[in-house]
This record gives C-alpha cells, sequence and structure tokens, in this order.
C-alpha cells in the first residue's frame, strides 16, 4: 500500500516537472486573456491615431509625383517609419517605378533615437537600374520621410539584417536624411 | 646657390613629370556588369576605355594613361584605389554604361562624397587622411574638373546631360586623386564611341588648366 503511494507521489511530481520544463521551454504558453485586452485598449487609446502623410516619388525627369495617404500612428518613431514605408512602397509599384514586391520587415532605431536601421526584405533594386534611378529611389524615400516629420538625422538600409551591397551606391554608410541633391 | 639649383631641379622635374590619367572600365572577369543588347557592361566599357586611351595618346602629348584592368582580370575591392594612389595618378575616370531601351539617351557625371558637408573641407596637408575621406584631399578640384567635363557632354548631340551628382559612389571610394564617374545609358551598344570626342576635349581643358 505504501509502495504504491510513492509511486503516485513519483508520478505526480514527475508530471509536475514535465509541465513546469515545457512552460520553461515556451512549448506551453500561459496568458491571461483578461489582462491583454486591457494592455491593448490602453495602447490603442493612448497612442494612436491616423494620420495623413505624404509620399514621394522622384522621376527620371526630375518630376516629382506625391500621394497623400492616411496611415496608423503611434508615439513610437520606428514603428511609425516601418508603416510610412510600407506605404511608400506600395505607391512606387503602383507607379510602375519597382516591379517585384518590396517591404519593410523591420525598423530599429540607435540608441540617441537618431538613426534607423531600415531593414527591406529583399535587393530594391532592378540590375539594369542606373545609378542616377537608384539615386532618385533612395531620395524619394529620404524626402518621404523627412516631409512627414519623423525626427531622424540618418538611417542605414539593410537587406534582410545585413548591409544593403549595390556595385555603385555605398549603403554601408549612413545616409543623411537631407539626401545629397535636396 | 645650391637652393636655387635644387629649386630649378625641383620644378623642372615636376614640369616634366606626365599627367597621369586612369581609366578604370567598370566590371571585370567575376562581374559582369548590366546587360545591354547581346553584351555585357564589362565588354563595352572596356572597349571605350581602349579607345580613349589611344586617342588621348594621339592627341595629348605628355599624357600618361593607364587602365586599371585588362580582360579576365578579377579586381579585389578597393584595389583600384590602392592602385590609383600608390601610382599618384593626377585624374582617375570611372567608366559605366546601362542600358537604355529609348531614346534619347542620357549620361550622368558621379564623384564621392560621404556626407553633403564634404563640400567645405579645406585640405590640411599634414593630417592623416583615412581612405574613407580621401576623397577630401582633392574635393575642390574634382568638382572642377566635373564641371568641366559635364559642360564639354552637353555639346554632345548624343546624350542628353543629368547633372554632375556629388554622392557615395562606391567605386570611387578611397581614391586621392580627382575622381569622377561617367555613366551613360546606352540604346545600342556602340553609342560609347559619341562620347569619345567631348571626353578628350574636356580632358585637354582639364590638363591645361
Amino acid at each position: 500500500m505504501r509502495n504504491l503511494l510513492y509511486i503516485a507521489i513519483c508520478s505526480i511530481l514527475c508530471l509536475l516537472g514535465c509541465f513546469f520544463f515545457l512552460i520553461q521551454e515556451s512549448w506551453i504558453v500561459i496568458t491571461s486573456p483578461f489582462a491583454q485586452q486591457q494592455a491593448q485598449q490602453t495602447t490603442q487609446q493612448k497612442n494612436t491615431a491616423y494620420k495623413t502623410v505624404t509620399l514621394y516619388s522622384m522621376q527620371n525627369n526630375n518630376q516629382i509625383k506625391k500621394e497623400t495617404t492616411e496611415i496608423v500612428y503611434s508615439d513610437n518613431t520606428a514603428h511609425n517609419i516601418k508603416l510610412l514605408l510600407n506605404s511608400w512602397l506600395l505607391f512606387l509599384e503602383d507607379e510602375h517605378i519597382i516591379e517585384h514586391e518590396n517591404h519593410i520587415i523591420s525598423v530599429s532605431l540607435s540608441s540617441s533615437k537618431q538613426e534607423a536601421f531600415i531593414c527591406l526584405n529583399q535587393y530594391p533594386f532592378e540590375k539594369s537600374w542606373s545609378t542616377y534611378k537608384k539615386m532618385m529611389w533612395i531620395e524619394s524615400l529620404l524626402k518621404t520621410i523627412r516631409e512627414n516629420g519623423v525626427s531622424i538625422t540618418s538611417i542605414r538600409l539593410l537587406v534582410q539584417h545585413q548591409p544593403l551591397q549595390d556595385d555603385h551606391l555605398h549603403f554601408e554608410l549612413s545616409w543623411p536624411i537631407k539626401g545629397f541633391i535636396s | 646657390m645650391r637652393i636655387s639649383t635644387f629649386l630649378i631641379f625641383f620644378f623642372t622635374h615636376q614640369a616634366l613629370m606626365p599627367f597621369t590619367i586612369m581609366i578604370d572600365p567598370s566590371g571585370d572577369a567575376k562581374h559582369t556588369g548590366r546587360v545591354i543588347q547581346d553584351t555585357f557592361e564589362r565588354g563595352i566599357t572596356l572597349q571605350c576605355a581602349e579607345q580613349l586611351k589611344k586617342e588621348i595618346n594621339q592627341h595629348l602629348p605628355n599624357v600618361r594613361v593607364v587602365l586599371t584592368r585588362v580582360p579576365g582580370e578579377t579586381i579585389q575591392p578597393l584595389q583600384h584605389a590602392s592602385f590609383a594612389n600608390r601610382l599618384q595618378a593626377d585624374l582617375y575616370l570611372s567608366i559605366c554604361f546601362y542600358p537604355e531601351p529609348e531614346l534619347p539617351s542620357h549620361v550622368a557625371m558621379f564623384h564621392y562624397l560621404s556626407n553633403p558637408t564634404d563640400l567645405w573641407h579645406e585640405f590640411a596637408p599634414l593630417s592623416f587622411y583615412h581612405i574613407t575621406q580621401a576623397h577630401l584631399i582633392n574635393i575642390k578640384k574634382t568638382a572642377n574638373i566635373g564641371n568641366t567635363l559635364l559642360k564639354h557632354l552637353q555639346t554632345s548631340s548624343s546624350f542628353i546631360t543629368r547633372g554632375l551628382f556629388a554622392v557615395p559612389f562606391k567605386p570611387l571610394l578611397g581614391i586621392k586623386a580627382p575622381a569622377l564617374a561617367i555613366e551613360a545609358g546606352l540604346c545600342k551598344k556602340e553609342d560609347w564611341k559619341h562620347l569619345i570626342s567631348p571626353i578628350l576635349t574636356a580632358l585637354q581643358e582639364a590638363i591645361h588648366a
């Protein structure tokens, strides 16, 4: 009888150990649905609002095309840049400036909050593009960030979290938000 | 007496030193560049560079022309810069082409700048310059030669000039000498021939200035 009791206690403890191990390894995630709902509501109420932004596309013949759109803005600058640039990339696609589908994976800010590390999903230029066309692309991006009042001073472009490698333009450098041809 | 002899020798030597132009045809054995009609950019740039060298040798005495590569050679990063700096080139010219399906063709010029404030830089002879700042040594001279070249390219009826742009143009990184890049759009792969004459005239003016 006593042996059975020991076996039962050991089994229960073993099951408990497995359970805690699974929680520790994040195989089982326990969250309180009430706490999450509350947090979401507070964030939405406090920080988010619709904002009208202007997207710019500088064309080959020095023309500037504009489009205004609304995006959800919050007090998170990195998230705002991500949303803004994803809208801008969609605008470029609509204008047939870029053929393949590009999007921003993530945006991080430096510790000083002055430099943004913008990570793209793939190399954004066509192989046949001239340096001038690439320059117009990056100047359009900088103008879009600048004109929409995002408070950063420079950007760095990455592809899949590695510096963007191009044969002509040097993207290992930080590009000033004022651009080179303004 | 000794000082005056030294000065005469020094200035005579300086005057007799040939003006060295280094021409960099874009691409190498590994990097084919862009596709123009049925050929690669690297082949057309090499043809153009060789023709330009021939014309300069014919028309500009006391000018030495060096090409950065020969067919089949693979170039390491910053190899051109190292080559140009060791050779103490007086001018570095990079030539690039891209396909331009419709006429008119365009030509743009670039020189290296890592930040717009670089243009305010004043050369400090006894300062250490890092390789990423090498362009600062001759920044004003580069802009002057670039404007001369641009002025002559504007006379070409075959190309429309876009301008001279100061941007972080990677192939010119680390070069001490005035370094410029010409990038022209080609509708047909032989169109580069229209560039030779204005470049030659501009070089004549730049060398004698």
